[in-house]
Order: structure tokens, then C-alpha cells, then sequence
């Protein structure tokens, strides 16, 4: 039984890791149309500010909001360099795809220069490893971390979305950009603001996954790219509460799959889950379906 | 006139087919005195396991500088080509056939035994000598076409057969654990190596669990060795993977003894465990602290071209190019890739950047010295376990 539950811990953690990512994934499409395949690079690019600054002796309280900030950089580059003249065009979800993919490729090889070919880990010391003893469980405090930021993030979006005028205007934009410009809404940096959003959330998934992981490479966004699109499409998009759930529902399966049936399986359940929502409720759990005039 | 078509048609002819002949027949390269001769590197320098392939990359060309600067092979001259296999065994073969297309005399491939699955069918088919200069596949080697210039760990009375008799020796290891990476068929195969041998000595093996070479997280795995408590675990996975599942371990308070092949030994490796690597144990088939004179070489040259100290797996580039100019010195004048394959396949022995000679039986190479056992220390030195 203890292993049970040691698991779910570990499940609960690593998921919630998946849930801001999805979280950060779904803000962008819901509200921007855009499906950012370069979403898992932002989250890399928060690792890598925040892992140089560790390995200089910066403390992580220095660091981590040094890593948001340049994967927000990141993301802001991304809208004003490859979006927005995009949208200018009206190039279509298509086009943002394709341009998502060149940026998501750039940024992985420039990633690739900055930290090497090698994986490493962040510095021994900067957060604490030694995990806490609770009722016979081991708890490493990056678990608490990651239920805390995603809390936080969860908590905090939702209360920025629906209660302040701000989000208003996000979500203005992201119902119908044309009539929030005609009411008065400047989209541009309704727009910027939104993918520096979306992009620090994937900074602060990164890196706390590369803490969780205790891996630092610059491929860490990557897998994180494939669950939280799984956690979207499972949850809803552009839908939080639906990325939270799906995003811990993710890590608590893939843990017990990998105690009790097998690894093989891990993310063959996951992505058949993701299929299946397709199929039967391509909404997602909390999602709802649009209708659109013929 | 009326001969004047048949005799040009037959002309044109005579001289495509002197053509032919002149550019020295099934694809390979051909030499006299004052020839370059080409050779090509088919290596993951990007991707998950770029860690190994980058350092074996620079190990070949310190190899080629060398031979080329010592007028090894009189007049002619060694030019390495280095094309990235990414880790895909599909990348891997594209690549591979565009030198055997070309003029390359031979090739080097296989630094990973997923990527090496095809090749020594596809070296017999394209009579294209080729060195495998790192994967531990089972029966890659594969005279005349393919060799392999690594020892091999998991060969019986080998690497992972001393290391585990030596374990067992100690007498305070009674289970064990093993982690595999199981969708590296070379890991998969080590694991029933180790497994084997400890079982053989008395070691009883609780659970062999399965990782994937894609994974970053690794904390399920971890809490399912916890949960067997054993007195040894062993790592049949890449480096950086063994080094961050033992710093968990370490971190969740395991006290147990560690071990893994040499993957674990690399000074990169480090990066990812630190402290928390001290103890880990491993057999080793080169070290930088090596003692014999073609050591001590390697060790300068290397350092000179790439302001590093080589790993082992910059000794298996060196030693893959090595043979192969070995081959090409035996093969005599005008050599051929068939020349080549033949004088490959007499060689009987062979000098490795260690200082060992090893001895190539059927295109592998095998050692007959007893193995060393390293362990990391804490301060990232690297000593022998006592």
C-alpha cells in the first residue's frame, strides 16, 4: 500500500508539472487561435536562464523569475517577429502551424548551442533535494513546489481572466479580436501580453520539471509538449480547470501504468486517451462544443 | 561512309567502357602513391545521444591527424567524414549508403545498437568495409565486410562476468536490482548478461525494470528500486539515465552499492549525479590516466586538437580509425574496398588507445586481460574500487 501511494504522490507531482504546461499551451490557443508547436521550446527557454544563473551561484529566487522572464522574452519575439504578421496576412491556423514548427526548430538549436549536447541537472543546493518523511512517504520538496506554482497558476488565471479588466479584454480578444478592436481594445497588446503569458507558464513548467527530473537538457520541452497537448485535448482547450485535471489525471496514470502494468504502455495509454476524447468528445471533459452557422 | 557508323558507335563505346575501368570498379576508392583516401563516420553528434557520439567524432579525426601527420601510410592520406545520425537508425542507413555510393574506401558506423541493427547485412551486400566502434549488439561482426574494434562487456568471462564475481566476492551483497532501457537492444542484452552472472555468483535479482532512451523522469522507477531495498543496483542504461536514477536514489536515502558499464564513467556524466555518483562502480576499458605510451599519446594529441581530456568513447573513434589504416597498411598499393575487407580479415591483433592488444577473433575484438573495476569518487575523481 505504500508504494501505492508513493507512487500517487509521484504521479500527482510530475501531472501537475504536465497541467501548467497545459494550462500555458491552452491560453495561447484558446485566446490567439494559434496551436504553438513551439510552446515546448518556450518551456526549455525557461530552463536555460535559470540553470545558467544556478550554476553562477545565483540564488533561485533570482533565477527562476530571471528563466520567466526569458521564456516570456521568448514568446514575445515569437508573436512580434512571427504571429502577428501572420495573422496580419490572415494566414489561418495552417500558417501558424508551419511557422510554430520553424520557430520550434530554431529555438532547439539554438538551445543545443547554449547548453550542449549533454544532459546535466541543476546545481546540487539550489533547492532542496532531501525529501521530507510523511506517515512513511517520501516527499522531495520540488512536489510541494509543483502543487503549490500550480495552484498559483490555476488559481491565479482564472481569477486574472474572469475579475479584472484586463481579461476581459483577453477574452474579448480571444472571442472575436475584430469586434474587441472595434470596442476599443488595443489587440496588439492584448496579444503580447497573452503569449508572454503563455510563454512564462511554460518557463515555470520547465523548469520545475528540470528539478523534478533532476534533468536539464535542451530537449525538456519536449515531452512536456506532447503531454500537455494531451492534457488539452483531454481537458479542453483554452478550458483551466480541464487542464488541471487532465494534466495530474496524466502523471497519476502514467505512474501507475509504469508500477503495474508496464512501461510499454505508458504513452500508449496516454496518447489513446487523448485519441479517444478526439473521437467521442473533442471538446474535452470541461470544453464546449461550438456551433457555427452554416 | 558506310562503315563510318558502326566504327564511331564502337569508338564512344571503347571509351566509356576505358572510363569505367579507370574509375576503379565497384564504387571504392582506389590508390597509388599520393592518393586520399576516404572514410566516413556515421555517429550521433545530435540528439539524446550526442554525449557519446561528439567525443568519438573527435577521437576519429585525432586519429586521422595523427595518421596523416606520421606518415603512417606513406603518401597517401586519410580524410574522415562525419555525417550526424541523430540516434536514427534510419538516419543512420541514409547516410551510410551515401558513402557507399561515393568514393569511400571504408566506413565506421554503429555507436549505438538501435541504430546498428541492419548493417552487417547491408556492409555484405554493398561490400563496403565497415568498423562498428561502439554498439554491443550480439552479432554485428561480420567478416570480410564488418568489425567491431570494442571489446565486448557482456562476452562470457568478460567485463560484466568479472565485475560481478567481484561483487560477489565482497560477500555483503545478497540482491539486486536491475534497471534496463528497454528499447535499446544492447542494453536489453547486457541486463541478461549481468542478470546471469549474478544469479551465477549467488546474487539474487528481485526485478529487472524497464526505462525508455526517450525518458527524462525517472521517479516511478526509483521508488520501485526503493521498494525492494537491494543490496546492489544495477544500471543497464545510458550514462547521463544511471547517474540521474542514482542521485535520486541517493537523495531518498539508498544506501546500497551502484553499478553500470562504462557508460557511467564519462567526466559528462558527472554533471548530472555529482556527489551523489561516489561509490558507483564500473568496469572500464580505457582511462585517461592510463599509463602506456600509446595512452599518453592519444591523451596529448587529443587534448592539443580539442582542449579536453578524451573519454573512452574518444578512444573508440580512435581505435575504429586506427584499424581501419592497419587494414589499409596490410592491404599494400592501389588498395580497394576488397582489398581492404581482405587485409581487414588477417588482421589478428590490433593495439587500442589503452595499450592493450587485443585479439580479433571472427571481426571482433577480445580481451584477455583481467578487466579494471573503477568507482567515482566524490570529488569527481575516479580511482580503483578496492
Amino acid at each position: 500500500m505504500e508504494l501505492l501511494f508513493q507512487q500517487l504522490l509521484n504521479g500527482l507531482s510530475l501531472g501537475s508539472v504536465y497541467a501548467i504546461f497545459a494550462i500555458g499551451f491552452g491560453l495561447i490557443f484558446a485566446n490567439m487561435g494559434i496551436l504553438n508547436v513551439a510552446q515546448g521550446s518556450y518551456a526549455t527557454w525557461g530552463v536555460i536562464p535559470t540553470y545558467l544563473l544556478s550554476r553562477a551561484g545565483v540564488p533561485l529566487w533570482i533565477a527562476l523569475p530571471a528563466g520567466l522572464a526569458g521564456a516570456a522574452l521568448i514568446g514575445l519575439l515569437a508573436e512580434w517577429l512571427a504571429f502577428k504578421p501572420l495573422r496580419d496576412r490572415n494566414a489561418g491556423m495552417l500558417g501558424s502551424i508551419i511557422i510554430a514548427v520553424g520557430i520550434w526548430i530554431i529555438l532547439l538549436a539554438l538551445g543545443e548551442i547554449v547548453l550542449g549536447p549533454n544532459p546535466s541537472a541543476m546545481p546540487s543546493g539550489a533547492f532542496p533535494s532531501v525529501p521530507l518523511d510523511v506517515l512513511g512517504l517520501k516527499i522531495p520538496p520540488i512536489f510541494l513546489l509543483n502543487w503549490v506554482a500550480l495552484a498559483v497558476v490555476a488559481v491565479g488565471l482564472t481569477l486574472f481572466l474572469s475579475r479584472t479588466r484586463f481579461g476581459a479584454s483577453i477574452r474579448s480578444v480571444g472571442f472575436k479580436a475584430d469586434s474587441a478592436a472595434i470596442v476599443g481594445v488595443d489587440t496588439r497588446v492584448v496579444l503580447s501580453v497573452t503569449a508572454m503569458i503563455a510563454a512564462a507558464i511554460a518557463g515555470l513548467s520547465g523548469i520545475l520539471y528540470s528539478f523534478t527530473a533532476n534533468n536539464v537538457s535542451f530537449t525538456v520541452g519536449e515531452g512536456l509538449m506532447l503531454k500537455g497537448f494531451a492534457a488539452v485535448v483531454i481537458g479542453g482547450f483554452g478550458n483551466v480547470k480541464g487542464a488541471v485535471v487532465a494534466g495530474v489525471a496524466i502523471g497519476v496514470i502514467e505512474a501507475l501504468t509504469q508500477q503495474y502494468l508496464s512501461s510499454t504502455f505508458r504513452d500508449a495509454i496516454t496518447f489513446g486517451l487523448m485519441l479517444l476524447f478526439l473521437v467521442v468528445r473533442p471538446q474535452g471533459i470541461f470544453g464546449e462544443l461550438k456551433a457555427s452557422r452554416a | 561512309m558506310k562503315f563510318f557508323r558502326p566504327l564511331a558507335a564502337a569508338a564512344v563505346a571503347a571509351a566509356f567502357l576505358l572510363a569505367g575501368c579507370a574509375s576503379g570498379g565497384s564504387g571504392g576508392a582506389t590508390a597509388g602513391g599520393g592518393a586520399t583516401l576516404k572514410i566516413g563516420l556515421v555517429n550521433p553528434t545530435t540528439g539524446a545521444s550526442s554525449w557519446a557520439g561528439v567525443p568519438i567524432a573527435q577521437g576519429a579525426q585525432t586519429a586521422v591527424d595523427e595518421i596523416n601527420e606520421t606518415g603512417f601510410l606513406g603518401d597517401q592520406k586519410l580524410e574522415l567524414t562525419s555525417k550526424d545520425s541523430e540516434g536514427d537508425p534510419a538516419t543512420a542507413i541514409s547516410a551510410y549508403r551515401g558513402f557507399a555510393s561515393d568514393d569511400y574506401l571504408a566506413a565506421i558506423c554503429c555507436t549505438l545498437s538501435s541504430e546498428a541493427g541492419s548493417f552487417a547485412q547491408l556492409a555484405a551486400s554493398l561490400k563496403f568495409p565497415t568498423v562498428a566502434n561502439g554498439a554491443t549488439l550480439k552479432g554485428l561482426n561480420a567478416p570480410p565486410y564488418m568489425y567491431r574494434t570494442i571489446v565486448l562487456p557482456a562476452d562470457p568471462g568478460g567485463m560484466y562476468a568479472q565485475t560481478a564475481q567481484a561483487i560477489a566476492a565482497k560477500g555483503n551483497v545478497k540482491t539486486a536490482v536491475i534497471v534496463e532501457t528497454a528499447d535499446n537492444e544492447g542494453n536489453v542484452s547486457d541486463a541478461k548478461v549481468w542478470q546471469d552472472n549474478l544469479q551465477k555468483d549467488g546474487i539474487t535479482v528481485l526485478q529487472v525494470i524497464d526505462t525508455f532512451q526517450a525518458d527524462t523522469d525517472f521517479t516511478v522507477p526509483v521508488t520501485t528500486i526503493l521498494s525492494q531495498n537491494p543490496d546492489l543496483v544495477v544500471f543497464s542504461t545510458q550514462g547521463p539515465n544511471s547517474a540521474t536514477m542514482i542521485k535520486m536514489l541517493r537523495e531518498r536515502g539508498y544506501k546500497g552499492l551502484t553499478t553500470s558499464s562504462y557508460g557511467i564513467a564519462v567526466p559528462s556524466v558527472w554533471k548530472v549525479g555529482g556527489e551523489a555518483l561516489a561509490g558507483t562502480i564500473f568496469p572500464i576499458p580505457f582511462s585517461p590516466d592510463g599509463t602506456s605510451d600509446r595512452t599518453k599519446d592519444f591523451v596529448q594529441r587529443y587534448q592539443q586538437q580539442w582542449n579536453s581530456q578524451p573519454d573512452l568513447y574518444a578512444a573508440q573513434g580512435y581505435n575504429a580509425v586506427w584499424f581501419i589504416a592497419e587494414g589499409i597498411k596490410a592491404a599494400g598499393a592501389n588498395v580497394t574496398r576488397q582489398s581492404l575487407a581482405d587485409a581487414l580479415s588477417k588482421l589478428d591483433s590490433f593495439e587500442l588507445a589503452s595499450g592493450n592488444v587485443v585479439k580479433m577473433v571472427d571481426g571482433q575484438a577480445e580481451l584477455s586481460d583481467a578487466v579494471l573495476i573503477a568507482q567515482w569518487n566524490a570529488d569527481g575523481t575516479q580511482s580503483l574500487w578496492k
